[in-house]
């Protein structure tokens, strides 16, 4: 396996990790908080609505225009 | 916030750097001196906003060059719109629904994605150069936003994605 295949296989799992973990949570939110509680939480200070608007908006940005 | 802010320097990035630091700036303003809340517009906070605002950045992508200044425009005009959202909803959302005690788990692999991401960024010959042998996401995703529908249904998806977090972000109720 070459190093690229692996990097791409690494992306794979943490992008599996977080599937699982939203599902988990929707089973059994009292074990893993569900992604809307979380972002809730993050959402009652001031850095944090700042920052989840910055992640949500600059994705977009970043991937949607040509790298 | 000012990591990624070194970070995108490295990448002579002039648009990330600013948004970047702008934000860590006004972070720090609000600190000092906050808004007084106040309602989001009307026209914002309707039901069909992101919907309408999701077909139109979709028709923009769908019609419009990738790089292009309509595209940017759009982006950059959807960020705009979700920072006086933001900006007018003011601190003190409310609680969340259920405990948020194990809420640390989420930021395992999103801390391993950023350290990879960071891994890759390090290993290569320069900022703008990509390393074949340890792509970073962008340039592992490039390809497949290559194609123009691939582009639309995620800048669809990013619309509403971006609807649904604002109108939690603008949510009122048990301020602090």
């Amino acid at each position: 396996m070459t190093t690229r295949a692996l990097t791409a296989a690494a992306n794979v799992a943490l992008l599996a990790c977080l599937v699982v973990l939203a599902a988990v949570a929707s089973r059994r939110p009292d074990l893993v908080p569900r992604v809307s509680d979380v972002v809730r939480k993050a959402a009652r200070t001031r850095a944090g609505q700042l920052l989840l608007l910055l992640v949500w908006w600059w994705l977009g940005w970043h991937f949607l225009l040509a790298a | 916030m000012l990591g990624a802010a070194v970070v995108h320097v490295a990448r002579a990035n002039a648009v990330d750097v600013a948004v970047f630091l702008g934000t860590a700036v006004l972070m720090l303003v609000l600190l000092r001196r906050d808004l007084p809340p106040r309602t989001p517009p009307r026209r914002l906070s309707g039901r069909w906003a992101g919907p309408v605002a999701a077909a139109v950045v979709g028709l923009v992508v769908a019609v419009a060059p990738r790089a292009s200044p309509a595209v940017q425009l759009a982006l950059a005009a959807v960020g705009a719109v979700g920072l006086v959202v933001v900006l007018r909803a003011g601190e003190g959302a409310p609680a969340p629904r259920l405990p948020t005690a194990h809420a640390w788990v989420w930021t395992v692999p999103l801390l391993a994605g950023c350290l990879l991401e960071l891994g890759d960024l390090l290993s290569q010959p320069d900022a703008q150069t990509d390393n074949p042998d340890h792509p970073t996401l962008s340039t592992l995703v490039d390809p497949l936003l290559e194609g123009r529908p691939v582009r639309v249904v995620v800048a669809v998806g990013w619309v509403l994605v971006g609807w649904v977090l604002l109108r939690t972000l603008a949510e009122r109720g048990s301020r602090r």
